[in-house]
């Protein structure tokens, strides 16, 4: 190319003028981007595409739409020597004719069918066929210019306008879209149950398409298409032997078609019995198969022979539903097929026999169904059940049979609530209600008794049974005025149904009526309490007729009183004298009839009395007595066998507290006694008192000389009935005990006691005479009498009961007094005397001791004290009867005592404390020892005069639970008197060990420190630990001193790395009571060390060492080869001394020389 | 730094507050606006003063590490320093620095500095001025300033007795536990109150003890307080009374004495100063007789007496903490082994560790201990003795360590607020003996504050070596000659290069021939 | 007074410099940017050195007072790298010969002046501590101007071929011990115990008698040009 610049040149030829500036010629890369594009020029069409860089690319052509060249594209491989560009060839491109394009559409679309072949046509011989594409297009290419015909042919579809003609001159043809296929075919399969059916018509409507475009099916109105749709069909076709119906040829459009297929006279369903389908621009296949589904029958249902229809009835075919029929009673049944069916009727309250019947198509028109039977319905009504039937279920049942044949009688047994229905042939019945007895006894009674019905073509269903219904009156007679009294009406047996009614004064007297009552047994009565009837009520029987003439007649008026106890009282008319009357009254209210109206007096008697004596009471306005009984008379009898008229009986009551006494009784004189065994026999005497219910009373009897059997007897009126005789005396006569003392004893005191104990025993004091005399007494216990008197013996007469000898005893008096002569109190006497009489004593406050009741004798008295020498030390004492001895003691004080207190810090006493007092000095070998009382006192006795001695507490092994006393000890001087006052404070034994410490460091770190107590047996277990959070000083709590080994150890949270310490520990032995322990804990902060980077310092004279050899290479380099040769024939000399097998081929030294070549610096 | 603060309306300490001045010497001529290094003993009341009057910038005095190297009467010189200073109005602010080895040679440089005023001839003391080397004194640390409502806290606890406790009667025992010196930082104050702290809870110890058993469980209640600002006149338990009366809980009402434990660290005597003597019969008499038995019967030489000192209303620095109980006409007592208030040694700094001998704390502490129990538990009747012994006894360990712990650092009553170690420290003591301890802290009540601090008692001072001007005249005409001299041998380099170029010539011409 | 003392320093230090450079005429031959470019040539081999320290060297930091002896003589052999950046001025700058060196010994003293001097003088002297170490350090840097020049002339006389042989040696010897100077001073320091003082007097008269021997040599060359200004 021309200085350098590559270019792709040719022409585009054509033998046919073309306007060449509409081709473009287009360089692309293999994938498909433009490279550059350039259009031809209009005269020669030569066209030049620049190329810049080598490489491969493709040449393509761009006509205008339809022409086509020859070739289309070309590759071309640029390579700057040996491709067509760079040779300078021309690359032509060969015009080879336009493209004729067309369309064949659907008649009226604007589009058509693809697969249509079109043939181009030139004079008659055909150039090229084509199938059309979608949408009808079709294109011929390299059409050169001239006159063609184009032909579209079908093999199916019929073409309106099979050819039409184009010229190409130009540019491209166009054969429009003339060619027109009038339309396509569709067809459709008919069969039934699998064999195909012939003559099935087929009518074809639409609503877009027309009439007359249709072609190639029968137009003529179908024979008996009775379509009632409102389009008129387009045409019909019928279905072929093998069941297949085509329509030859329809335009696009939507269309439906209804079959039709009638036999003689039977026209058969045909499923679906409508398709639509659309035609678009092909041949329409219907996939849904028409089902010859058999044909249809109808028929009628009548009710009679004559009747008319029954609308609405289920037909029922074999069981399942299939239509109901219409208002005249019509039925169609639809694609039937041949076949003996069961056809059944139902409709409600008529009944239908089932009749089976044989169905072919020539049997269009069924047999009319005639209702069979009818329904006779009605209603038991009953609305006020007798409350005797209430739980019984009822047993009604319902009887009826045709008139004149009582042998068919039917029962039926109504629902729950009254309702029956049945089934009956037409004609006339009888209908009865049957009751059971039961329900007949309860009152149950229905009206009518019988139905007589008449069943014609229709259902019955008005049946009713209603209750009978009765209606009650009566009249009421009254003495003076009625005025308004009622009546009730109840059932006999139920309670809750009651009618109460008022009584009516109807001029003539006074009426009531009650209506509407069931049947059964009732009862009247007249509330009216204030007035005595005749009879207050009346029980009447209602059957099945109305009751009347039920009469009240008043007989007085009605007195009601509550009384409290069962009384009789009788009343008197105030002014009719006549009616006077006593009427027995029991506890609670009473009523009775007063016949007179008035007022009456009524007086009750009995042996209770009342607040009232009489009480009054007014019939005209009743009002309620009520009577209670305060008093109840109480009596009681007393029998006596002589006459005793000093008698007087004392009642104590628990009411009141001043025993009532009622005089001496007079005898009784029993009117029916005769007078002359009044004198002996036994005496009777009787007393009464009125007691107040609920007393208590003991009731006594007293008398000189008799006693009486039992003493008392204590009754309680319990105040609801008479309480009659309650108390029942016997009278006997009692006997006396008199004895005395000798010598004439004044004073002594005699007990008398029954000797089986019964009684309590009886003291009195003789007199100055020394006599007694007790009574009197039960006559039938023996007695024991014993007398006393101290300082004297008693001593009973033989044979006697109740007297008596008296002995003065002796007594020995003795009084001790100390050397002041005061009396010195608590000195022991013993007294031992004859008959081993012993008696040791202490002498009181006062320093007097009597020994009393001593017998004659010789006694020997011994004083006993510590610290006292007594003069005389001990005696012998000679006893007279009778006398008494007074002897003196001095005593005179031998050793002295310490008193003192043994009290804990705050005073309260240390009792069980043994405090000991040693002798010091000369007298050291006595050792007094006491132990502290409750109060904490002690009281050493025997410490010698002019002793010195050491008091304080006594150590060893006594006092265990005392640590120390202060002071420890005292020494302290005996002389002429005790010591008192020594207070000893005793600590008990606490044996706890305190321990504290505290920690000398800086603040920062205190917080980090814990201080931990461990025991020196496990040292690894602490037993308490302690962290100081504020305060540098710890207390650990209180250990027991038990000289166990502790160990006291601090740890820190700091940590090693930062800090170096050391922990400083502590060892201790529980051994005394307090101890404190300083720590001293100062951690200096490690110096921080960084790591140090080891490295050394080799690395510099090496670093120039590389330096100083990379700069002379070129001596270094000859040196190394020479020193790796040299190492490498050393390595194969040894290689060859061992022979060995696994070397096969010899290792031929590599050159490695060569192979390093340093690379060059680029 | 020397105290700042002001009590009851009069002001304490110097107002203004050094910064940034050079060191002079003491006898140096000018020396306002300049800071004053002097040893203990140069200082004196007549010096400060005119120092004062020539308005000083400060004045440091060096003492020894250790303080109680002084010889006595530089002891006794200090302590009467201490009060002047305080009292002096327009004073001029102090400081206390403990003798490093810098600081002598700083003393010294300024010493020997300062002789450059005598010299001889004036050359001498020009030369003299220009090279001694002055010293700069920067002070770091924040300025002070006023603290308006500081807490002072105090710590009481209880002890109760056996029986219905509100019909018990009770005893008080008050010590106050801050110290006061010249110089906050410095009061470690021993004797005057720490003795007195240790021995008020070597008691509770004790006490609680007792009081735990059953069986030593006295009838009195005991009411322990450890009250703040004690150095202050009292503060604490001032507003501690005020609290405590008016409170239902009737503390102080029913109070049978009150006790202050003041100084108990050191020699053999004992003195109970009253402002009253209690009456015949009243629970007081009977402790005062119980302490004197208990002296005589079992601790013969301790020497013990009543002192009785009338409450004085006119000067405002009351004498013993007991007088402000004895104003509200409580029974009170403060037991001291200093037969008077008025010794300096209750507010110095020399009152450091040594001062207190544990023997004589733990001594005292019984003697109190079995006079206190002899009277609530009314033994006066036996006068029963050795009741704290071994089981009881004071325990000399705890006793040390106690003292240790508190004159480790300086305890003034600024340097103490509501939550410090030290209070918490005291307080887990107490409530580990005693019931409902708690801490109660009172503030100067805003309108006319009775008491106010001032932050700040410890600085560090940094000395700058620093030339004077002058010096810095002759190093610049040094430099200068300096400079001529070089431009002088530059300029006539070529001089010097001949000269070599001969030299190296005939050598050269020897060589090459 | 503080202030004044840090001019006085500066001045003691940096007006020798431009006395120097003044007097040395080099200021005719309008040296100046080849000083600048010694002083980048400075900047850079410091650079250098910097980084074969911080690859090669562990950092040790073995504490003041342990003279790590070994540790020292190897960071002074990198000082050798100076030499090596000082011939390289030398040949990169055109110019007379000794024009040559007296450029690269001023650029180098004066940028290591500037670097290594500025801040301490301002950070120290003008605080309110006085110190005599900053006037020792202002004069200490007048020492090294002299030493960096005269170990130019040595570097200079080094490359030159025709110096005769038997300097060699010494200029070989005088240049080892100008790269060890500062490992002499601290063996001087430790092992001595030299005071402040007595180490910048005896660092001034090591340095001068090192200048006064190069500056023999010097002079011995005989083809030296006379028509050079000196």
């Amino acid at each position: 190319a021309a200085d350098g610049v590559l270019g792709c040149g040719g022409f585009v030829k054509s033998d046919v003028d073309i306007n060449f500036s509409l081709v473009e010629v287009k360089l692309y890369t293999p994938h498909g981007s433009i490279k550059y594009q350039t259009d031809c020029a209009p005269n020669t069409g030569y066209y030049l595409i620049p190329l810049y860089d080598k490489g491969d690319f493709i040449l393509k052509v761009e006509p205008p739409k339809g022409w086509s060249f020859e070739p289309q594209s070309i590759e071309l491989q640029v390579d700057g020597t040996n491709d067509k560009c760079s040779k300078g060839e021309d690359i032509n491109f060969l015009f080879t004719g336009f493209s004729v394009i067309g369309k064949v559409i659907s008649k009226g679309q604007t589009i058509g069918p693809s697969g249509v072949t079109v043939s181009l046509t030139k004079s008659g011989e055909i150039i090229q066929t084509v199938k059309t594409s979608d949408n009808g297009d079709y294109m011929f290419t390299k059409v050169l210019p001239g006159e063609y015909k184009v032909q579209a042919s079908h093999q199916t579809w019929k073409l309106e306008k099979p050819e039409s003609v184009v010229k190409v001159i130009n540019d491209n043809g166009n054969a429009g879209n003339n060619l027109v296929i009038s339309g396509y075919d569709v067809s459709g399969v008919v069969s039934s149950d699998g064999e195909y059916i012939k003559g099935v018509n087929f009518l074809l409507f639409s609503s877009t398409v027309k009439q007359q475009d249709v072609t190639g099916c029968e137009k003529s109105p179908l024979k008996g298409f009775t379509g009632n749709q409102a389009s008129k069909p387009i045409c019909y076709v019928t279905s072929q032997q093998n069941g297949r119906f085509i329509f030859p040829s329809l335009p696009t459009g939507n269309y439906y078609i209804i079959p039709f297929y009638k036999g003689e006279h039977i026209t058969f369903d045909v499923l679906p019995d409508k398709l639509e389908f659309e035609v678009q621009h092909q041949s329409v296949q219907l996939q849904k198969q028409f089902n010859v589904a058999g044909f249809s029958v109808s028929g009628r249902v009548l009710d009679s022979e004559k009747g008319s229809g029954v609308a609405k009835a289920k037909i029922l075919l074999n069981g399942n539903e299939q239509t109901v029929t219409s208002q005249d009673g019509t039925y169609h049944l639809e694609n039937m097929k041949t076949g003996t069916y069961k056809l059944s009727v139902q409709t409600s309250s008529i009944y239908f026999d089932d009749i089976t019947l044989k169905i072919t198509p020539s049997t269009p028109q069924l047999p009319n169904i005639v209702a069979s039977s009818f329904s006779l319905c009605g209603q038991v009504v009953i609305d006020r059940l007798p409350e005797a039937l209430a739980s019984v279920p009822s047993q009604r049942r319902i009887i009826y049979h045709p008139d004149g044949k009582k042998s068919e009688a039917v029962s039926l047994s109504p629902e729950a609530d009254g309702k029956f229905c049945t089934k009956v042939k037409p004609g006339k019945y009888i209908i009865g209600i049957h009751l059971s007895e039961q329900e007949v006894r309860a009152g149950l009674h229905l009206s009518p008794a019988e139905q007589v019905v008449t069943i014609t073509n229709k259902p019955i269903k008005d049946i009713r049974f209603s209750q009978f219904r009765a209606k009650v009156s009566g009249t009421v007679v009254c003495m003076e005025k009625c005025g308004n009294i009622d009546v009730s009406l109840d059932v006999v047996g139920r309670t809750d149904s009651k009618q109460v009614v008022q009584v009516k004064d109807s001029g003539k007297g006074y009426t009531f009526s009650l209506d509407n009552v069931m049947p059964g047994k009732y009862k009247v009565t007249i509330l009216q309490d204030t007035w005595c009837w005749k009879e207050k009520s009346t029980e009447f029987d209602v059957v099945d007729s109305d009751v009347t003439g039920l009469t009240f007649t008043q007989t007085g008026y009605i007195l009601k009183c509550s009384v409290s106890h069962p009384i009789d009282i009788n009343f008197a008319h105030e002014k009719k004298k006549g009616s006077v009357g006593s009427f027995q009254l029991n506890k609670g209210t009473n009523r009775f009839c007063l016949a007179q109206p008035g007022v009456y007096r009524l007086t009750p008697d009995s042996c209770h009395k009342f607040e009232k004596e009489v009480y009054t009471y007014d019939t005209s306005n009743p009002v309620m007595l009520t009577l209670t009984a305060t008093q109840h008379r109480v009596t009681g009898s007393i029998k006596t066998d002589e006459r005793v008229n000093d008698m007087v009986v004392t009642i104590k009551s628990s009411m009141d507290d001043t025993p009532l006494v009622i005089g001496p009784l007079k005898q009784e004189i029993d009117p029916k006694a005769k007078p002359q065994d009044s004198a002996k026999g036994p005496f009777t005497y009787r007393f009464s008192h009125w007691s107040r219910s609920g007393e208590k009373m003991t009731i006594s009897v007293k008398s000189a000389e008799v006693l009486f059997y039992p003493p008392t007897i204590e009754t309680t009126v319990s105040g609801d009935d008479c309480p009659g005789e309650v108390a029942k005396f016997d009278g006997r006569k009692g006997v006396f005990i008199n004895g005395d003392i000798k010598p004439a004893l004044q004073g002594a005191s005699i007990v008398v006691e029954a000797v089986d104990g019964s009684m309590e025993p009886v003291t009195l004091v003789t007199d100055a005479t020394g006599k007694f005399k007790v009574g009197p007494l039960h006559s039938h216990i023996t007695y024991k009498v014993s007398a006393e008197k101290d300082g004297y013996v008693m001593t009973k007469e033989e044979g006697k009961t109740a007297s008596f000898r008296a002995f003065k005893l002796g007594e020995i008096s003795v009084k001790v007094l100390n050397e002041k002569g005061e009396s010195l109190s608590d000195v022991l006497l013993s007294l031992s005397g004859g008959n081993q009489y012993r008696s040791n004593n202490i002498t009181g406050s006062d320093g007097l001791m009597v020994f009393t009741a001593l017998s004659p004798g010789q006694y020997f008295l011994r004083p006993m004290m510590k610290e006292y020498k007594f003069e005389p030390a001990s005696q012998v004492i000679e006893v007279q009867e009778g006398t008494t001895e007074k002897i003196n003691i001095k005593s005179s004080r031998v050793a002295y005592s310490c008193y003192g207190k043994v009290t804990s810090l705050n005073g309260e006493a240390e009792p069980g404390v043994i405090i000991e007092a040693l002798g010091m000095g000369d007298c050291s070998a006595n050792q007094e020892e006491s132990k502290t009382e409750q109060d904490g006192s002690f009281r050493i006795r025997g410490l010698q005069p002019k002793c010195t001695y050491n008091i304080g507490l006594k150590t060893g092994d006594v006092n265990k639970h005392i640590e120390r006393a202060v002071p420890k000890s005292k020494t302290l001087q005996v002389n002429k008197d005790d010591i008192l006052g020594l207070n000893i404070i005793a600590f008990r034994q606490i044996n706890q060990m305190d321990v504290s410490g505290n920690i000398k460091t800086s603040d920062e770190y205190l917080s980090s420190i814990k201080v931990s107590l461990y025991r020196e047996e496990n040292p690894d277990h602490p037993i308490q630990t302690i962290s100081l959070s504020k305060s540098v000083f710890f207390y650990l709590p209180s250990l027991l001193i038990d000289d166990s080994g502790y160990i006291l150890r601090i740890e820190t949270s700091l940590s090693k790395t930062l800090y170096n310490y050391e922990l400083p520990e502590i060892v201790f032995t529980a051994n005394s009571t307090y101890k404190h322990f300083t720590f001293t804990f100062n951690p200096e902060r490690r110096s921080g060390d960084q790591e140090l980077s080891r490295g050394s310092f080799m690395i510099l004279p090496l670093s120039l060492l590389l330096i100083f050899a990379g700069y002379h290479y070129q001596k270094v380099i000859p040196f190394l080869n020479q020193a790796f040769a040299q190492v490498q024939t050393t390595v194969t000399k040894m290689a060859e001394q061992q022979p060995s097998k696994d070397y096969n081929e010899p290792i031929e030294p590599e050159p490695y020389l060569k192979k390093k070549i340093k690379p060059r610096k680029a | 730094k020397m105290q700042r603060y002001d009590l009851q309306g009069t002001s304490y300490g110097a107002k203004n507050f050094l910064i940034n001045m050079e060191a002079r010497p003491v006898g140096s001529s000018s020396v306002t606006r300049k800071c004053i290094v002097a040893r203990l003993e140069e200082v004196t009341l007549s010096a400060y003063r005119d120092w004062a009057s020539q308005n000083a910038g400060g004045l440091i005095i060096l003492i020894p590490e250790n303080i109680q190297q002084l010889s006595p009467e530089q002891k006794k010189h200090l302590r009467s320093l201490e009060e002047d200073l305080l009292v002096e109005e327009n004073g001029i602010p102090v400081y206390f620095a403990p003798e490093t080895s810098e600081l002598t040679d700083i003393y010294d440089s300024i010493q020997n500095g300062a002789s450059g005023d005598q010299a001889a001839t004036a050359w001498q003391a020009f030369l003299g001025a220009a090279t001694a080397n002055g010293f700069q004194m920067v002070m770091s640390g924040a300025t002070e300033k006023p603290l308006p409502d500081f807490p002072i806290a105090s710590i009481q606890g209880r002890l109760s007795g056996s029986g219905i406790e509100e019909q018990l009667p009770c005893i008080v025992l008050v010590a106050h536990y801050d110290s006061f010196g010249v110089a906050p930082g410095l009061a470690k104050g021993a004797d005057s109150n720490g003795s007195g702290v240790v021995v008020l809870l070597e008691l509770a110890r004790l006490f609680s003890k007792l009081f735990t058993n059953s069986r030593t469980h006295a009838k009195y209640n005991v009411v322990f307080l450890l009250s703040g600002g004690g150095k202050f006149n009292y503060q604490g338990t001032k507003r501690w009374i005020e609290d405590n009366l008016e409170s239902d809980t009737n503390v102080l009402t029913d109070a049978a004495y009150v006790l202050c434990l003041d100084m108990l660290g050191a020699d053999n005597s004992l003195h109970l100063h009253v402002s009253k003597p209690p009456k015949e019969g009243s629970a007081g008499a009977e402790f005062l007789k119980n302490l004197e038995e208990i002296t005589k019967s079992s601790f013969p030489d301790v020497k013990f007496d009543m002192v009785h000192k009338k409450i004085n209303l006119a000067d405002e620095m009351l004498a013993w903490e007991h007088e402000r109980f004895s104003i509200k006409r409580l029974q009170a007592f403060t037991l001291s082994h200093l037969d008077s208030h008025k010794y300096p040694s209750r507010t110095s700094i020399l009152d450091t560790r040594d001062q207190v001998d544990v023997k004589v704390l733990s001594r005292n502490v019984q003697i109190v201990a079995e006079a206190i129990a002899t009277h609530i538990y009314n033994l006066t009747s036996q006068s029963v003795t050795q009741l704290f012994s071994d089981a009881l006894s004071p325990q000399e360990s705890i006793e040390t360590a106690w003292l240790d712990y508190l004159t480790h650092d300086a305890r003034s009553a600024q340097l103490i607020n509501a939550d410090s170690s030290l209070i918490n420290t005291l307080q887990d003591t107490m409530s580990r003996y005693l019931k409902d301890v708690k801490i109660t802290t009172h503030k100067a009540d805003k309108r006319d504050p009775e008491f106010l601090f001032y932050s700040g008692s410890k600085y560090t001072l940094n000395a700058y070596n620093v030339k004077p001007a002058v010096f810095d005249l002759f190093l610049a005409a040094g430099i200068g000659a300096y400079l001529v001299l070089v431009w002088m041998v530059s300029q006539n380099f070529h001089l010097l290069y001949s000269t070599l170029k001969k030299f190296v010539q005939q050598p050269q011409k020897t060589k090459s021939q | 007074m503080t202030f004044f003392h840090f001019g006085n320093c500066v001045a003691l230090a940096y007006i020798p410099y431009a006395i120097v450079y003044k007097c040395s005429g080099l200021s005719e031959y309008n040296a100046f940017w080849k000083c600048v470019k010694a002083g980048g040539a400075y900047l850079f081999t410091q650079l250098c050195k910097m980084m074969v320290l911080a690859t090669f060297f562990p950092a040790t930091d073995s504490g003041g007072n342990s003279l790590d002896i070994t540790g020292e003589f190897l960071k002074c052999t990198v000082d050798f790298a100076d030499l090596l950046g000082l011939h390289l001025i030398m040949t990169r700058i055109a110019g007379k010969s000794q024009l040559k060196f007296m450029v690269a010994g001023m650029g180098w003293a004066t940028s290591e002046l500037i670097m290594t001097r500025v801040i301490p003088l301002w950070v120290g002297a003008r605080g309110v501590e006085f110190d005599w170490k900053y006037v020792q350090m202002s004069f200490d840097s007048n020492v090294s101007l002299v030493h960096h020049i005269s170990t130019a002339m040595l570097v200079w006389l080094y490359s030159r071929n025709d110096v005769n042989k038997s300097m060699i040696p010494v200029i070989v010897s005088l240049l080892v011990l100008g790269c060890y100077r500062p490992l002499i001073v601290e063996i001087l320091i430790h092992a001595v115990g030299l005071g402040s003082w007595m180490l910048l007097i005896a660092k001034t008269l090591f340095t001068l008698c090192g200048g006064l021997i190069t500056l023999q040599m010097y002079l011995r060359i005989p083809t030296q040009l006379q028509n050079s200004y000196y």
